[in-house]
Formats: structure tokens, sequence, C-alpha cells
């Protein structure tokens, strides 16, 4: 492939504490801007895999590039440099739920601030018009002002969307984006991470528990088993029967 | 085997009832009679008749030492004990929140260990103490009620932070902000509504509090109750009463007011 490449994973080990190992010598790479669906069982090591590419989990071996930097080298304020590239979508939204929406929004932009700025809650006119315009994105401008607990599901997870989007990062990873939100919702957030793909070039990684939400957006879909790739794919290659036997033969 | 454990059960029932019976029994033979005094119903009839003819011009003689006077005092007592208490509890809350689970904990362990102790000393002894310290009036109330409160204040608050939502401080780990910028903008706001609602509950607490206070000599209304009950001004005391009990029920009224107000 001669577009060039964003995540590379060499030789990726990560053992817990308890002597599990929670991956298991992965190695993948990921060209700008591809959708990548990661999916396998609850505990194959999908969210270990996500969290250790902006390192909210540390990796026992082998290397994570980023855009050509290897992440388990780097500390401190380059460490901090390399989280505000890559975003981050969680599950759980984590919104601060009783700050507004446009607060949630300008947090996205916290890595570009020295403390004391943030301490003082000064964000400059070109990000709050810039917090405005990715709320455009999502469809959610018109609750700029509201607090974030008075929003539903989909609302969170597309406010943490905008909120990505304000870091300006060439990757995005999602961790179960949609697994507590009902299918309908569901759809709608998924749509809005393929517009990152489709709209701003943006490369994306997510775990995903339904094959067939990978099947439908994915442009590559990766299956975990117990730490490994046993499965990768492009999407328009797979099948679900295929897909199903990731599922399947997993430790218990 | 089911059967038979619930017979047992009954015996159990049975024997308990006769052990406690022939406790009572035995502890109320040996309480030795005391006869009431001849005057008890006098006395008793004059204490009720001051309390329920409160000596109104005591209210405000602009003296300073009448009763709306002495409680504006004791709210004063009570007010800066509890602000400075809730300022000091905030490092000793840090101390003691056990942040994981783990059964070895000695920062938390510590920290808990150090407010129960601080929360051993009831206040009066406490004032009592100031009073030896910095000579009897406010200032030893003050002292009193801002060490006592650390106590209470410090478990509230180290338990709001053990029980706090961490989600949003990894988001903004996430987007590359420092530990400070992580803690302002989602640590704060997710506990300082639990930290001051802890705070105007122990405020309720504290007036109660320092109504006593003044009993030992640590200023406030307590003083002038004191000397109203051992002149046996009764009708006296009955309006100090009064204007306690209508203090308490504001300051309880207005604090569960604000207290709803910041969900």
């Amino acid at each position: 492939m001669t577009a060039e490449t964003v995540l590379e994973f060499q030789h990726v080990s990560k053992r817990y504490r308890n002597g599990v190992l929670g991956l298991d010598d992965i190695n993948f790479s990921v060209p700008k801007g591809q959708f990548v669906a990661v999916v396998g069982l609850s505990g194959a090591g999908k969210s270990t895999l996500l969290n250790s590419v902006n390192r909210m989990i540390e990796i026992t071996n082998g290397s994570v590039l980023v855009n050509g930097q290897d992440v388990t080298k780097v500390r401190g304020r380059k460490l901090r440099h390399m989280r505000r590239q890559i975003g981050m979508i969680f599950q759980g939204f984590n919104l601060v739920e009783r700050a507004t929406v446009q607060k949630n929004v300008l947090a996205g932009r916290t890595g570009y601030y020295p403390t004391w700025k943030t301490l003082l809650g000064w964000y400059s006119t070109q990000d709050q018009a810039l917090a405005v315009e990715q709320l455009k994105k999502v469809n959610l401008v018109q609750k700029l002002y509201q607090r974030a607990d008075q929003l539903s599901g989909g609302q969170k997870q597309r406010v943490a969307i905008a909120r990505t989007l304000m870091q300006d990062p060439t990757l995005v990873l999602a961790d179960e984006p949609v697994a507590s939100l009902d299918p309908k919702t569901s759809t709608g957030v998924m749509r809005d991470l393929y517009n990152l793909k489709k709209y701003e070039k943006i490369t994306v990684l997510v775990n995903l528990h339904s094959v067939e939400l990978a099947l439908k957006y994915a442009d590559r879909i990766i299956g975990l088993r117990d730490g490994r790739i046993v499965y990768d794919r492009a999407a328009d290659q797979s099948n679900q029967a295929e897909l199903q036997e990731i599922y399947e033969h997993g430790k218990e | 085997m089911k059967k038979l454990r619930s017979k047992w059960g009954r015996w159990e029932w049975m024997i308990g009832i006769v052990l406690i019976i022939s406790l009572y029994w035995w502890s109320i033979r040996g309480i030795p009679l005391v006869p009431i005094q001849k005057s008890a119903g006098q006395v008793s009839a004059s204490i009720l008749h001051g309390m329920f003819n409160p000596d109104w011009s005591y209210i405000y003689n602009g003296s300073g030492e009448d009763l709306v006077s002495q409680l504006v005092i004791t709210l004063a007592i009570a007010f800066l004990g509890t602000f400075i208490s809730a300022i000091i509890s905030v490092p000793f809350s840090f101390l003691a929140a056990q942040t994981n689970s783990r059964w070895f904990h000695p920062r938390a362990t510590i920290g808990k260990l150090l407010l129960t102790a601080i929360r051993a000393f009831p206040e009066v002894i406490l004032a009592i103490m100031f009073i030896k310290a910095v000579g009897p009036g406010s200032f030893a109330g003050v002292l009193a009620v801002g060490f006592h409160s650390v106590g209470m204040l410090g478990k509230l608050f180290s338990e709001s932070i053990e029980a706090m939502d961490h989600r949003a401080e990894l988001a903004i780990k996430a987007t590359g902000g420092t530990k400070l910028q992580r803690f302002w903008l989602a640590t704060l706001p997710a506990i300082l509504p639990a930290f001051l609602s802890a705070t105007l509950y122990r405020f309720e607490i504290s007036v109660r509090s320092a109504s006593i206070l003044g009993i030992v000599g640590a200023g406030g209304v307590g003083t002038p109750l004191m000397f109203a009950l051992q002149t046996r001004d009764w009708s006296k005391t009955g309006v100090i009463l009064l204007g306690i009990v209508l203090m308490v029920i504001l300051i309880d009224g207005l604090s569960s007011y604000l207290r709803r107000r910041l969900h």
C-alpha cells in the first residue's frame, strides 16, 4: 500500500500483574484514513489493544508506532503531545456531567493549553468558534449551553465525538462506543464516527461487539481471540459466517 | 434437616426471651428507691409556668447581652468554625481517601486514623482546652467547632472522593491534559457539590453545638442560658430556649433548601 501508515503494532504483548496474557504478539499496521473494526469476545483483549495506543495502559513488550513515532518511548510533555493527536471515545461517554456541552467540547482542546490558562478558563475566541463548528458536525449546536447530564446517551456520545474533533486528531480510538446505546441511536453514532473518516480523513480504530455494525461501516475487520489476532480482512471480503468463527473456541 | 433446624430456632427464641426478662428483673431489683421530694410538684409547675411565660423584654435591648445579639454570636461561631474546618478538611480528605480496593493502603489508613482521633474529642472538651489556651470567649468556641468539624467533614469529603466517577478524568488524560488540568476540569466539578453539601450539613450541626459551648464559657447563647438556669430565672430560660429552637429550625430549613439546589 502506498498510503502512509498511521498506526503500527510491532510484536506487542501485555501481561497483566496477575499473570494473564492480555495481548500476545500483536502485529498489524493501519494506513491513513482506514476505518478498522476490532471484534471479539469480551476479555479477548480489544480494550487492552486500544488503550495501549495512547498509553492509557502500558504494554509489556514490543512497540506501538503512531505516525512513525514509538509511543512506548515518550514521556512527560512528549507523551501529552502524543495523546492530543489521538482522539478517544469511551463506552461511558466520559463527559464532565455537571459542565455545559460547550465546556465539555472545549475540554478536548486541553492538550493545547498551558495549565495556568486552563485554571483561569481562558479559551481563545478561535477555539470557542471551533467548538460551535464541531457541534454542528454532530447536529448538536442547539445544546451548546445545556448541561451534559441533561442529554440522552446518544447525544452524550456525539458531544464526546465533537470533543475529540477539537483535538484535531489523526487517529481516533473508540472503545465500544455504542455498547450502552439502543440500536437506532447506535446507528446514528456509528454514522458520526464514519463521517470522521469520510470528511476529516481521520483514521478510526473501533472496538465493536456487533458483527453487523462492523460489516456495515468498517473498511477492515480485525478479530481477536485470547489476545491474538485470528482474523484480519477487508470488510467487503468478509462474511457473517466466517466472523462468527472468531466468537467460537474462545477460552471460557 | 430443615425442619429440625427450625425447631431448634424456636427454642433459641424462647431461651433468648427468658434470658432478657430475667436480666430486666435482676436489674430493676437493684435500683435504689429515691423518694420524690415534696416540693417537686411546685418546682415543676414554676418551671413550666416560666417556660410558657417568656421574658419578652430580653429579646432585644441594645446592650449586646440580649438574646438576638447572643444568637448572632452563636451563628458567627458556627459559621466561622465550619468555614475554617471545611478548608482544613480538604487535604485531610485526600489523605484519607482509599483510591483502590487493595487491602494494604497505608496512606488512607493513616488519614482515616487521624480523622477518627480528631473526631474522638467532644466539642465541649475541646472548648475547655481552648479556653485554657486563648481565654474564655467566642474565639475558643470557634476553635473548638473548627477542630472538631474536621473529623467529620474530612470523613464525609473522603467518602465522596472514594465514590466519585473517574471517567471524565480519563477523558481529559486522553486529550493530553496534565494532572492539574485533569483535577481542575474533571475531578473538581465531580466532587465540589458533595463537598458543599457536606459543609452545609455540618453547619447545621455546628449551630446546635455552638449553642451549648457557651455553658463552659466559650461564647454564644449558652452563657446566658447557663446563668438563667443557675439563678432559676425560668422565664428567661424559656425565651432563650425558644430563640435557640427558632434559630435551629431556620438554619436547618435554609441549609436543606440550599443542598437541594446543589444537584
